[in-house]
């Protein structure tokens, strides 16, 4: 569904990604785990054209989308997920949701998605009014989750969804995602950490200094010694 | 009479607030939606002022609805010409905020000097929107001015419906709040950066439509609109319509009495103490939510 | 061996002082080249003093105009009315613009950005009004002139002694440079640049700020109300014409064509502007027109300004190579 091919980029003037290959099929949730400031973000931002690539090929859904403006991308069904959420702090939480639905594909749903979002999160339901800006930090991650949804979204590339959460929220979040997947919605996760996450992926990459150095079916990735040396310290 | 001398400059508060106020949403959108500070704003009224002036009085003596429909599709479009041509550009860089102050700049001077070059020093006169008076119980308003404080409300309110409910609007707002996050959900940028400038300067243009009959034309008309829409905009808050439509009428009473009191000249000075004071108490204006 | 490094050092700036040394010697006679040679150097240091200001300690003044008027005043006015000797003058211009700038800055300067931008340009704005209004003593919007003017023996400060006057202003302008190079090189200075590219580290080091952005304003707001005098003299005539929006954009310019911080960027500013408007001065009102078309044309295309020119074709070479190589061994890699 997503192919990422030899892709390059540059940060100013740091080569951040190093020929990195990637690929997500129909379906599928796959994570790509590594260390803060390696290149992963960088990764999902030059997917989803917020940032430029400098050589390379990236096909979603068999079109090539290397180049295209983030709105044409987010229209195809590909969305993104921050890290830092990029919430409108000044709009109730149904604005926001509202506004996720931008795009003229999404709109026509904007009913239906509106629907599955509260079934996925009815926390969200009761702060329906409430201000982007006062909700926990828990409730905002599930409401940036809940924004991507309402893009129509086909495929969602999610950044680093458990930073800043405590364990237990942190496990629902995981839940979620993984019951989204199960909803037929591909899914491309970045995590610093791989403990829990690389039980429910479907396949996980290893990027070290803006390149793939590990690439593993299910479980592969707890089984590999590199991987467990850095992340699991055995 | 001193009654009536105080009603008569509360009306005259009134309609020049509701000038202000249009002028100084139009600074607002640009500022709060793109975080340009468009240094050419007093330009686009300047303009504003002499599309009017050209298609009334100047040369083709239209109707004055046709020119005050001409003027506002003409502005809009020069914005949003302005904005594609200047603004656009600079993007492609890192720190292209700095830039983008020096190329407003320019386009001020560019702008002024072509009004110089093509009409001269010499100032131009505007007639009323329309002449005659209304006369209620034993008090005057002119008529220019009822429909100034109508068409400045009526502004105010559409504005209002149009951020909140249309969704081109809300676009605009969420740009304001977060840029990256606009993105995120599809929204075209470049797209909204264009359309602000465009109903920006269509906010400039009827502005100086309003008030342009009651000053006169010249090349640097704008600036000292400018400047008096910068302090309502400031005193309101960016990016809050209540806010600034309040600072407006306040401000404009405030002009409207020292002016009468004190002369004409203090009339801007009052605006850079108020500025000041306002800068150091609350710097986040009244309503400020951008 | 001190001396031929800092000579090394400096001599692109060395290079340039003794080229507007001799130029006169060269152009002896040309009165018309050596006035604008004079005009250069005058909007240089004004130009120079408000990128201290703007630059440097990050206040985004837009008063630094009417501070060159209110010292052109002041150097008339004293002169005028108080019969003080010229030479005198000059530098009571620039006392007078450095008070009424602090008096402006003690509120403001804890301002950000375009809020001082908009308080001092308001001061602009207002002071033509009042000049209008105090007629009395201004002589509105004639303006003053005929006032006495430097002597020194038998040559006499003003425009139409250009040889000698070239030389006044070129000594005036060596000196305040060297002092405005000087506040650069201070541990102010460095400090400012400290603030400009790391804040918390500088502010870490317990830099104040307030303090130090008065000080370097005060001293900016009195170059150019000294450079306000010393034009005043020159000229002989100080109006509220000075005080014309387009003059204002124009010195704006010169120093963000140069570079902001970039000493001596917006004296090459000054020079560039100076002669491309007296170049286009044939045009009469076209002229602003062509020239705000000229700023913005070569601001998109080169948004850091012109000191900036070597360092941003250097980075952009850089990156293109980088690239290129980037793209070859990609190709490389996948033919295999």
């Amino acid at each position: 569904m997503l192919e990422v091919d030899q892709v390059n980029a540059c940060y100013g003037e740091f080569h951040v990604l190093k020929d990195v290959s990637v690929r997500v099929s129909e379906g599928e949730l796959v994570v790509i785990f590594g260390p803060n400031g390696h290149g992963k973000s960088t990764l999902l931002k030059t997917i989803c054209g917020l940032l430029p690539s400098v050589s390379g090929r990236i096909t979603f859904d068999g079109q090539p989308i290397t180049g295209l403006s983030a709105e044409k991308i987010v229209e195809m069904g590909l969305v993104y997920i921050a890290e830092d959420r990029h919430l409108f702090p000044g709009m109730t939480v149904l604005q926001n949701l509202k506004l996720g639905a931008y795009t003229p594909h999404a709109r026509a749903k904007e009913a239906e998605n509106l629907e599955y979002v509260f079934q996925l999160f009815p926390k969200l339901k009761d702060r329906l009014n409430k201000n982007a800006s006062t909700l926990s930090g828990g409730e905002a991650r599930m409401l940036a989750i809940g924004r991507g949804l309402m893009s129509q979204a086909k495929f969602l590339a999610i950044d680093e969804p458990s930073l800043g959460l405590s364990p237990i929220v942190r496990r629902d979040v995981f839940r979620t995602i993984k019951e989204i997947n199960t909803g037929g919605i591909s899914i491309l996760l970045v995590e610093q950490n791989v403990a829990r996450i690389a039980e429910m992926a479907d396949r996980t990459y290893l990027m070290e200094d803006g390149r793939i150095v590990f690439e593993g079916g299910k479980d592969e990735a707890l089984k590999d010694e590199h991987v467990r040396e850095v992340f699991l310290g055995i | 009479m001193a009654a009536e001398q105080a009603v008569n400059l509360v009306i005259v508060g009134i309609t020049l607030g509701a000038v202000y106020a249009v002028m100084a949403l139009g600074l607002s959108f640009i500022y709060g939606i793109t975080k340009i500070f468009n240094y050419a704003h007093g330009a686009f009224f300047t303009w504003g002022a002499y599309f009017a002036w050209m298609l009334s009085s100047g040369y083709l003596h239209l109707p004055y609805p046709a020119v005050v429909v001409i003027t506002v599709v003409i502005m809009f479009f020069f914005g949003f010409g302005y904005e594609k041509a200047f603004m656009y550009p600079l993007r492609r860089f890192a720190g292209w905020d700095i830039t983008a102050i020096i190329v407003t700049l320019g386009s001020a001077l560019l702008f002024d000097n072509l009004a110089l070059a093509l009409f001269g020093t010499r100032a131009k006169r505007m007639p009323y929107l329309v002449e005659g008076n209304f006369v209620v119980g034993g008090f005057t308003i002119t008529r220019h001015e009822v429909v100034t404080l109508i068409i400045g409300l009526a502004i105010m309110v559409l504005l209002i419906l149009f951020l909140g409910k249309v969704r081109q609007g809300m676009a605009m707002k969420g740009v304001a709040q977060d840029q990256t996050g606009a993105r995120i959900v599809g929204i075209p940028i470049n797209k909204i950066f264009s359309y602000t400038f465009a109903i920006a300067a269509a906010l400039a243009g009827v502005s100086a439509i309003l008030l342009a009959p009651k000053i006169l034309v010249y090349p640097t008309v704008g600036w000292v609109v400018f400047i008096k829409a910068f302090v309502v905009m400031v005193f309101g808050g960016v990016g809050s319509i209540k806010g600034t439509a309040i600072a407006a009428f306040i401000l404009a009473m405030v002009e409207a009495f020292v002016t009468f009191y004190l002369g004409g000249i203090w009339g801007t000075p009052i605006f850079i103490l108020v500025l000041i004071i306002m800068l150091t108490i609350r710097p986040k204006g009244l309503f400020g939510t951008w | 061996m001190v001396v031929s490094k800092i000579l090394r050092k400096n001599a692109f700036m060395l290079g340039a002082l003794l080229v507007l040394a001799l130029l006169p010697i060269a152009l002896r006679g040309n009165a018309h080249v050596l006035n604008i040679l004079s005009a250069c150097l005058i909007w240089g240091v004004v130009a120079s003093a408000w990128d201290l200001s703007i630059g440097y300690a990050s206040v985004w003044s837009f008063g630094h105009i009417a501070f060159f008027v209110i010292g052109g005043y002041t150097g008339a006015m004293t002169v005028m009315y108080l019969g003080i000797p010229p030479e005198a003058a000059i530098p009571l211009g620039g006392v007078a613009a450095a008070v009424i700038g602090i008096l402006i800055a003690l509120p403001c300067l804890r301002l950000h950005g375009i809020y001082i931008a908009m308080v001092t340009f308001g001061v602009h704005l207002v002071l033509s009004t009042f000049i209008l209004r105090w007629r009395d003593y201004t002589f509105g919007a004639t303006g003053l002139s005929g006032f006495e003017r430097i002597q020194l023996g038998q040559y006499v400060f003003s425009s139409s002694v250009p040889f000698f006057s070239y030389y006044v202003i070129f000594g005036v302008s060596v000196l305040l440079l060297f002092i405005i190079y000087r506040v650069i090189n201070s541990t102010i200075g460095l400090a400012f640049v400290g603030l400009r590219d790391s804040e918390p580290f500088a502010k870490s080091l317990g830099i104040n700020e307030y303090k130090y952005k008065l000080i370097v304003f005060g001293i900016s707001a009195f170059i150019a109300g000294l450079m306000g005098a010393l034009y005043t003299s020159f000229y002989g005539t100080v109006s509220p014409f000075m005080l014309e929006v387009s003059t204002f954009l124009m010195v704006l310019i010169m120093l963000m064509l140069g570079g902001l911080g970039r000493f001596p960027g917006a004296v090459i500013g000054a020079f560039v502007i100076t002669v491309l408007s007296e170049a286009l001065r044939p045009l009469v009102l076209w002229r602003f027109v062509i020239l705000g078309a000229i700023v913005i044309t070569v601001m998109i295309a080169m948004p850091q300004g012109l000191m900036a020119l070597p360092q941003t074709i250097k980075s952009f070479a850089r990156r293109v190579t980088q690239r290129k190589q980037i793209k070859k061994d990609s190709i490389k890699t996948s033919s295999i």
